[in-house]
């Protein structure tokens, strides 16, 4: 059958193949999605989550099940639906801006920014509100807010450590960005060396991320950051095509080189702090993703990037599903299972290729 | 009264640390003819290209088309009236070498039905002679064949931009270097038929028998400096061999009977099959 794949129009005649797989991937998500909405300590079944959804008609048997649905799952399986697109698609976008397949959103440094400020807020807040006459918890918004400023001003120092007269170097990007993240990861261990019992937990909650704490609070302070990110993505497609030939090859073609780089850059700055800030540090996800759906669906941006988001949205809502139910009632936090289930998984795609790479 | 000539370079100077990459180049390049750039490593070729075709900006002087600063032609219109052909490009994803190529024809031209395009890739497919590896990995395929699917991604460049533009210019960095003979040829020979359709093309060369063969106007650069110019009969003399490239070898000097030589010849088919 490859003989079909060698007449050119075969092979291109993918706008319908396109449409099947994001048709595919979004019904996975939303079954993915009811399904954590209906399982958990109770277990409601997947047509009274949609009997609630849909009004209920009032039936009182229901309002129990409401209760459970409105107030804790649906918040935060849509606040894991978000961040997952948004850490698929932030990884999709650095890969393709690295063109390095293993670029992964921490290299522009806004998870080691958002990590340390986390850890400056939770180990010295405290103490800072008490010399500031002001004893007692810290304002609820404050941990994720600055982890976000934190995250977003890390990107802009590593931005421009790496531009100079207008042209930003991705390579120099990528080691600043390593050199950052260990700085801050030093810094933070200086920091949980210095921390107490109940900052430690705090902490390591933190560095291994949880949608634990979802609400409808944060899903609306996330929504306005990620959403408009996810709706911008596609139209990157193109220049990163182009991109994949190198920087020069993409000026040939006409892509204003220089304003995608740093699109791309934003655009995983703001996804990244505003997952960060919702549910703590959670890897993985923008590695796993893209690369599981460029082994199936191919490396073509246009397709890539939506299928990433609907992909990494329904991978994260699973992870979180497996993160609750497996020791009930205690929870895991979401980073092990995503590294649990994505680094086997990830192996396992990386054999099965090399074994294609040899027949081909 | 000519028209001002499709490319024009005046008193174009790099000066990078201190150093003068390109020092005082000024050329013309007019609509249907075939110019090629040779010198010895390190002369500058490269980057006088990337002057040309607007990617690096010189630190004096102009680069115009048609009598437009190239500065102040943006980026998306630049892309329908000149194409560049890079040395090699390595690709870290597994795009298919037909997708590779398509990647010239998008968001370039006006006015294409998705049928047009898909005739112009299939076109620029059989050109490069790339058709039997459009569904292959690009990085699976050999140097030689990723400059051919490169070929046709330009060749697609410069149909749908000519939707655009009919005043275009073909760079060609160096080729022929990865090719077979036989491709060497063939790359060539299409150049060299765009040129007469009216295209400037501009290419860097390394083997001067290739050049001799296919240039219309020959190029000499030296230590950044346009050394000369003219037909390769003209300017392809014992002295300037000499000089430019530290060889004694004679010009139009058939060697020994013991020493074998092939020369390209200028649109000489494939050995036919009969």
């Amino acid at each position: 059958m490859r003989g079909r794949l060698g007449d050119p129009r075969g092979l291109l005649n993918r706008r319908s193949a396109l449409l099947w797989v994001l048709a595919a991937l979004t019904l996975l998500m939303l079954a993915v999605a009811l399904l954590s909405v209906s399982l958990g300590a109770i277990r409601i079944p997947p047509e009274r989550v949609l009997a609630v959804l849909t009004g209920g008609g009032g039936d009182p048997a229901l309002a129990r099940d409401a209760l459970v649905v409105l107030n804790i799952r649906l918040p935060r399986t849509l606040l894991g639906l978000m961040i997952g697109a948004g850490l698929a698609v932030s990884g999709a976008l650095m890969q393709g801006l690295f063109r390095n397949p293993l670029a992964d959103p921490a290299l522009v440094g806004v998870s080691s920014g958002a990590g340390f400020a986390a850890a400056c807020i939770i180990v010295l807040g405290d103490r800072l509100l008490a010399y500031a006459g002001m004893p007692g918890p810290l304002p609820y918004l404050v941990l994720p807010a600055g982890a976000f400023v934190g995250g977003l001003s890390a990107t802009l120092a590593l931005y421009g450590l790496a531009t100079r007269s207008g042209r930003t170097a991705v390579a120099t990007m990528l080691l600043a960005g390593i050199a950052l993240g260990a700085l801050s990861g030093a810094l933070t261990g200086l920091l949980t060396y210095a921390s107490d019992d109940r900052q430690l937990r705090d902490l390591t909650f933190w560095s291994l991320g949880s949608l634990g704490g979802a609400t409808w609070g944060k899903v609306a302070a996330s929504a306005p950051l990620i959403l408009p990110v996810l709706v911008a993505v596609p139209f990157l497609g193109r220049g990163l095509n182009a991109l994949v030939l190198g920087e020069a090859e993409a000026f040939h073609l006409g892509i204003p080189v220089e304003r995608l780089k740093r699109a791309c850059i934003f655009l995983v700055a703001v996804a990244v702090g505003a997952s960060v800030a919702g549910a703590g540090v959670i890897g993985f996800v923008g590695l796993v993703v893209p690369h599981a759906l460029r082994l199936a669906i191919g490396p073509e941006h246009r397709l890539l990037l939506p299928a990433s988001a609907l992909l990494g949205g329904a991978f994260l809502v699973l992870a979180d599903l497996v993160a609750r139910l497996v020791a009930a009632p205690a929870e895991l936090p979401i980073g092990i299972v995503t590294a649990l289930v994505g680094a086997p998984v990830f192996l396992w795609l990386l054999l099965g290729r090399a074994r294609v790479a040899v027949d081909a | 009264m000519p028209e001002p000539a499709l490319l024009s370079a005046r008193d174009l100077t790099v000066t990078v640390a201190g150093r003068d990459l390109v020092r005082d180049v000024s050329l013309a390049v007019a609509a249907g003819s075939l110019q090629v750039i040779v010198g010895p490593n390190g002369a500058g070729k490269s980057t006088l290209l990337r002057l040309l075709c607007g990617e690096l900006r010189p630190t004096r002087g102009q680069v115009a088309y048609g009598g437009e600063a190239v500065d102040a032609i943006p980026a998306w219109r630049l892309a329908g009236m000149r194409a560049v052909l890079p040395q090699a490009a390595r690709l870290a994803f597994p795009f298919a070498a037909a997708e590779v190529a398509r990647i010239g024809l998008d968001g370039i031209g006006r006015g294409l039905t998705a049928r047009d395009r898909d005739a112009i890739l299939a076109r620029a497919l059989d050109r490069a002679d790339v058709t039997h590896l459009a569904a292959r990995a690009y990085p699976t395929l050999s140097g030689g064949e990723q400059a051919r699917v490169q070929f046709a991604r330009v060749l697609c460049q410069m149909e749908a931009g000519r939707t655009v533009s009919d005043r275009q210019v073909l760079f060609l960095d160096e080729p022929t270097a990865s090719l077979d003979l036989n491709h060497q040829g063939a790359l060539l020979d299409a150049a060299a038929a765009l040129a007469a359709s009216g295209v400037a093309v501009v290419a860097i060369l390394h083997d001067l028998n290739l050049a001799a063969a296919y240039a219309d106007t020959l190029l000499v650069l030296d230590a950044g400096r346009l050394v000369a110019a003219g037909r390769p009969a003209d300017v392809l003399r014992d002295d300037l061999i000499a000089r430019v490239f530290g060889v004694r070898w004679p010009v139009g000097k058939i060697p020994g009977p013991d020493q074998p030589f092939i020369l390209p010849h200028r649109n000489v088919a494939a050995p036919q099959q009969t």
